[in-house]
């Protein structure tokens, strides 16, 4: 399975797909994104398809080369110069969908069923981290670097069901129940660590406190164990002792003819670890001022750097217990808003935000989507992202009779240079729907004088 | 449960957690293929303190002592850095006891016991030999009778044996009487009678009796000195005329059977030789004294043996058994004189050995010499009860041979003579690391430096020390002390068992010593002699007792004011290790700079170098002089804390002394130390004198 996720999965970057809400026309939309949305088909059954994304928070790829003597570089000096302080992160999350079935029945109502399995992971570190790497300690001198760096990863596989309901005849709302089983977590706890270098002779003081859970993992921090992950079946992705549970809620409405909103909260649940679980917990201090030395009596000792290397080891040697632990899901909320230009073009704006491992991020998207023939949809957004600041994307669907190709992305820059940008999504994959909508049929002219309310009711039902 | 965690294997996670990354970069590997990663980063390291004040010193090492203003000194003390024990000054003293003696106890003159025998012949056997017939007939026929005797002169040449004398054969006399007494009884008076007295065995007169009248009824001696007379015991009276006044017209009655008789009689007779019967009893009394022959004009008044043995001969040339008693008057044992009887068999020898341990001695109890004498009374007895007569001579003796061994003395009083003892030599260790200071140093004065000693002393003996010290530097070089020599203390007679002490301190003005001092002394030998009795007195009374001792204790006391004008320090330590690691090398640094951060409180003037040792033992400098400023004197000549220096040192090293110092089998570094006044002016140091030094070590990488 892991390797079906990574062929599956073409370099593509990160997590809020700002696109998929503005695209009814894939069943995506209704799994992935609001529960509350009707798809454009009575039936749609997704073939394999995958997401995956990237995020980074300070800089480029690029930022991080330099061209000397014709030679590339790696030089982190210009990286150095964007990243903040601290809360620097760098995300990926992959996912496949591995199943997909919706259906709309006694014509107010759309199930789906799917399965999907995600692997996100993000690291969090502070600026002094690679600056200490990169310049070494010697540009900190008479400064405190802090160095503890958060990792984050979590799998797992969702199982879900939805439903779809017209509450009214402009808005529906949505739920998507899941079941989740989980088959990796790393979450870092506590993570405070610093080095300071005196500048009085530069002696060193370093401290730690870390603690780190994991599930699904061996004791990596043990020498002796050779194998990463712990599980001795090979169903562990579909089937573990870890269960969560989470919804999605969605709300769809039609303000007006051509104004339609939209919000939706996803994720909202958690995981509770049991099974392969362990706690790292690395707290100390450690001070290294060089080897003492007495007049007219000691004998010459080496000065070597293993003595500080042994005793760094020493500091960063956690203690692992194991202990259950929970981790939330990153929720994640959107409202939207579209206008429709005209039956085949709209526009539209969205604001989305993800609250995970306690920080929120945000983006804002304007989008235009437009349907150029009978059997290709397009569009472009473009907007900011907290993390990965400004962006433009686009989406394509092929609509090739009863079979559906389509990719999305909300950074193409990423995608065409990798030197450049800071993250994007991707979705790609093939989907299969069935009882699409006939083509649409000619534009109503509404009479000058107002409608009565029989009358206005009697248009929207032909429309 | 809580499991120990080993070193971190972070790579693992680490590779995890790149695993997803390289997935998602694998469309684009060829865009990030063929990039460089350079280092040029910088490293700061702290490489060590160096840090001490001096009172840490003086808590570390009991070498150390501060005085009362804080000053910094050494005290050095060692004890019995030379002694002299009773058993060693008792061995050369009484070495001279250990002699052999031979005495010969000669019997002399042998008196005998008054010897007498008497015989009575009938006047008849005289008549017979009457030469008067008319005479003899008248007196045979008128027997009986009364008559007038007619007077007469007969020459009768008659010869009377003697009974023989029992208690001896021959003797050859040295003095005696011999007395011949003539009993008349018969009825006439007799006049001018004479006898003869012949010794058979040689046929010699020994001697003529002669009596002008012997009264009828009464009894005449005469007497014979045998002074140098040779007899027998075989002995005859010769008579050769009896003559008589007659009586006198006078009827006397005949009566030819009364006797003449002859009483004869030796007395006090002294014999020099001959063939005797010794009586039992003394034969020989002698008062022998012996002397003890020391060479040093000792006089020993008094000993007190722990151990003795007399081995002793005895070789007899007296023809009966001999009983030799031996009385020791002036030798104790428990209080008693000593006493030893030993028997000979004729001419025969005894030997034997005595036990003289646990004794004290009298050395001292003849006037004439009240020393190294002893006495001892012998005599020399015939044992039973039962005389023989054996061949004797006065000049018989018995020879004791004697000799005094395993003497084992435990006390002597007396004059013990003046002569020289050698002390033993003996080479104190100092415990001074100097090593590490380099032979260029300059000699190190130190401006008021002292040794005491202190010499114990319980021998009763003027003693005079004249000994010497010799010092051995750290590099090699010598000096000598060269002291005075001193007298020693002791004990009166009254104080004996008590211990006199004598100190006394050899300074600058009286001995070498700063020069001893200046050439960083490892150790010390001492050698020399003691005197005894230096003044040569010999009415001086010396005692030695077995717990008698001399035992000398030095202490230094140095005071650390000193000049010096190059005190080369030089410590090896390891080579520059840094083990990079990590994919660096040494031969990535760009530069290293060591940070020398300093706060000097001792007015030193103080340099330092690097260098590195290679393989070959060359030395190469790799950081040359870099100063310390000494800290600043205050009025007082101590330094205050706003006299100490402080500062920074920035020594930049290239990649080239980096990689001289990390391919040296040993770095060397050499501090220099140069007192004020280019070292010509004395500083004092305090406990409140410190040294702070932290090194740090900033290494730029360029890779």
């Amino acid at each position: 399975m892991l390797i079906w996720i990574a062929f599956s999965v073409v370099p593509l970057w990160a997590q809020q797909e700002m696109g998929l809400v503005f695209l009814p026309h894939l069943v995506q939309s209704a799994t992935q994104a609001n529960p509350a949305i009707f798809t454009d088909a009575r039936i749609n059954y997704a073939l394999p398809n995958a997401y995956a994304g990237y995020q980074n928070s300070s800089f480029n790829l690029g930022s991080l080369l330099v061209e000397k003597d014709g030679q590339k570089q790696l030089d982190l000096e210009a990286a150095l110069g964007k990243m903040r302080p601290s809360g620097n992160t760098a995300r990926l999350s992959v996912a496949a969908n591995t199943f997909a079935l919706s259906f709309r029945f006694l014509k107010k109502f759309q199930a789906s069923f799917f399965s999907n399995t995600h692997l996100d992971a993000q690291f969090v570190y502070p600026k002094g981290l690679p600056e200490l790497l990169w310049r070494g300690n010697g540009a900190f001198i008479g400064q405190e670097a802090e160095v503890g760096p958060k990792i984050n990863v979590l799998g797992y596989t969702e199982y879900g069901v939805g439903l779809a309901a017209k509450m009214f005849d402009n808005v529906s709302v949505g739920l998507n129940f899941k079941y989740i089983n989980g088959f990796l977590a790393v979450q870092t706890v506590k993570s405070q660590a610093s080095v300071l270098t005196d500048e009085e002779y530069y002696q060193l003081s370093l401290k730690s406190d870390m603690i780190l859970y994991t599930a699904g993992l061996t004791d990596v921090f043990d020498e002796n164990e050779d194998d990463i992950l712990r599980y001795q079946y090979k169903s562990f992705i579909f089937r573990t002792n870890n269960i969560g549970f989470a919804v999605d809620l969605g709300i769809h409405a039609y303000l007006t003819d051509k104004l339609e909103v939209q919000a939706a909260a996803q994720d909202l649940g958690n995981i509770n670890w049991k099974e392969h679980v362990l706690e790292q917990h690395s707290e100390g201090e450690y001070q290294y001022a060089g080897q003492a030395i007495r007049p007219l009596g000691d004998e010459g000792k080496d000065f070597d750097l293993g003595v500080l290397r042994d005793s760094l080891s020493e500091l960063f040697e956690p203690v692992s217990k194991r202990k259950a632990f929970v981790t939330n899901l990153p929720n994640r909320y959107y409202v939207a808003t579209k206008y429709s230009l005209s039956p085949k073009l709209s526009v539209g704006a969205s604001l989305h935000s993800e609250f995970y491992q306690y920080k929120t991020n945000w983006a804002l998207a304007a989008h235009l989507q437009k349907q150029v023939k009978g059997f290709l949809y397009a569009g472009l957004i473009a907007g900011y992202h907290s993390q990965t600041a400004a962006f433009i994307g686009a989406n394509a669907t092929l609509q090739l009779g009863p079979l559906q190709l389509f990719a999305i992305s909300d950074n193409l820059i990423t995608l065409i240079d990798p030197y450049k940008g800071r993250g994007t999504n991707l979705r790609a994959g093939l989907n299969l729907v069935l009882g699409k909508k006939k083509e649409v049929k000619p534009a109503v002219v509404l009479p000058e004088v107002p409608l009565g309310e029989e009358e206005l009711k009697e248009v929207q039902k032909n429309f | 449960m809580q499991t120990m965690i080993k070193p971190a294997h972070l790579g693992r996670l680490t590779g995890f957690l790149m695993l997803a990354a390289l997935l998602f970069t694998g469309c684009y590997k060829d865009k990030f293929t063929d990039i460089e990663v350079p280092y040029r980063g910088t490293l700061a390291l702290p490489v060590g303190t160096v840090s001490f004040s001096l009172s840490d010193l003086l808590a570390e090492d009991s070498l150390f002592t501060a005085d009362a203003q804080g000053g910094v000194g050494i005290v050095y003390r060692q004890d019995n850095f030379f002694s002299l024990s009773a058993s060693d000054l008792l061995h050369d003293l009484t070495e001279g006891l250990q002699e052999n003696f031979i005495k010969d106890i000669t019997v002399g003159f042998l008196s005998m016991n008054d010897m007498a025998e008497t015989l009575s012949l009938p006047f008849s056997q005289y008549v017979d030999k009457f030469n008067d017939p008319a005479l003899r007939a008248f007196l045979q026929q008128k027997d009986g009778s009364m008559q007038p005797i007619p007077a007469f002169q007969e020459n009768i040449q008659d010869e009377i044996e003697l009974p023989p004398l029992a208690d001896f054969t021959y003797a050859e006399l040295e003095s005696g009487l011999l007395r011949l007494t003539i009993q008349n009884s018969l009825f006439v008076d007799l006049q001018d009678f004479s006898a003869e007295l012949v010794d058979n065995a040689s046929g010699q007169t020994v001697g003529v009796f002669e009596y002008a009248y012997i009264a009828k009824g009464t009894a005449e001696t005469q007497e014979l000195d045998l002074q140098g007379k040779t007899i027998s015991n075989d002995l005859k009276v010769r008579v050769s005329d009896l003559n008589s006044p007659g009586s006198g017209g006078t009827p006397v009655l005949i009566d030819l059977d009364a006797p003449l008789a002859y009483g004869l009689e030796l007395k006090n007779v002294v014999v020099r030789s001959g063939q005797v019967a010794i009586q039992p009893g003394l034969l020989a009394a002698d008062a022998l004294a012996f002397d003890f022959p020391l060479q040093n004009d000792e006089r020993l008044a008094g000993l007190y043996m722990n151990g003795a043995k007399v081995n002793y001969t005895l070789d007899s040339d007296i023809g009966v058994p001999v009983k030799l008693k031996a009385v020791f008057p002036h030798i104790f044992k428990n209080g008693q004189p000593v006493v030893q009887e030993i028997n000979v068999q004729p001419n025969g020898q005894s030997s034997g050995s005595l036990d003289f341990s646990n004794t004290t001695w009298k050395l001292d109890q003849q006037a004439t010499q009240p020393f190294n004498r002893f006495e001892v009374a012998v005599e020399l007895s015939v044992p039973g009860t039962a005389a023989n007569q054996v061949v004797f001579s006065s000049d018989d003796k018995v020879t004791f041979r004697f000799s005094l061994n395993d003497v084992q003395v435990a006390e002597a009083t007396g004059y013990f003579g003046f002569r020289e003892e050698q002390l033993e030599e003996n080479e104190i260790d100092l415990g001074f690391d100097l090593s590490k200071f380099g032979s260029e140093s300059s000699p190190l004065y130190f401006s008021d430096p002292k040794m005491k000693i202190i010499v114990d002393n319980s021998f009763g003996i003027p003693l005079r020390a004249d000994f010497n010290v010799k010092a051995t530097g750290s590099n090699g070089g010598s000096a000598l002390l060269n002291p005075l020599p001193v007298n020693i203390k002791q004990p009166s007679l009254a104080e004996m068992g008590q211990v006199a002490t004598t100190g006394f301190v050899l300074n600058k003005f009286n001995s070498n010593i700063v020069d001893l001092l200046s050439i960083y002394p490892t150790s010390l030998l001492f050698n020399g002699t003691a005197t005894i009795n230096p003044d040569n007195d010999p009415q001086a009374l010396n005692f030695i007792t077995a717990e008698s001792a001399l035992t000398a204790s030095l202490e230094f006391d140095l005071p650390f004011r000193f000049q010096v004008q190059d005190l080369v320090y030089r410590d090896t330590g390891e080579a520059l290790n840094l083990d990079l690691e990590a994919g660096l090398t040494l031969e990535d640094i760009q530069k290293a700079d060591l940070k020398i951060h300093y706060e000097n409180g001792l007015p030193l003037a103080t340099t330092a170098r690097i260098l590195a040792l290679d393989a070959n033992g060359g030395e190469t400098v790799v950081v040359e002089n870099a100063t310390i400023e000494p800290a600043m004197l205050g009025a007082n000549g101590k330094v205050s804390p706003d006299g100490i220096a402080a500062g920074e040192l920035l020594l930049s090293l290239s990649r080239e002394q980096v990689g001289q110092l990390d391919r040296a089998v040993k770095n060397i570094y050499e501090i220099r130390f140069q007192t004020g006044g280019n070292g010509q002016a004395p500083i004092n140091l305090y406990t409140d004198y410190n040294i702070d030094l932290k090194v740090g070590l900033s290494l730029t990488f360029d890779k």
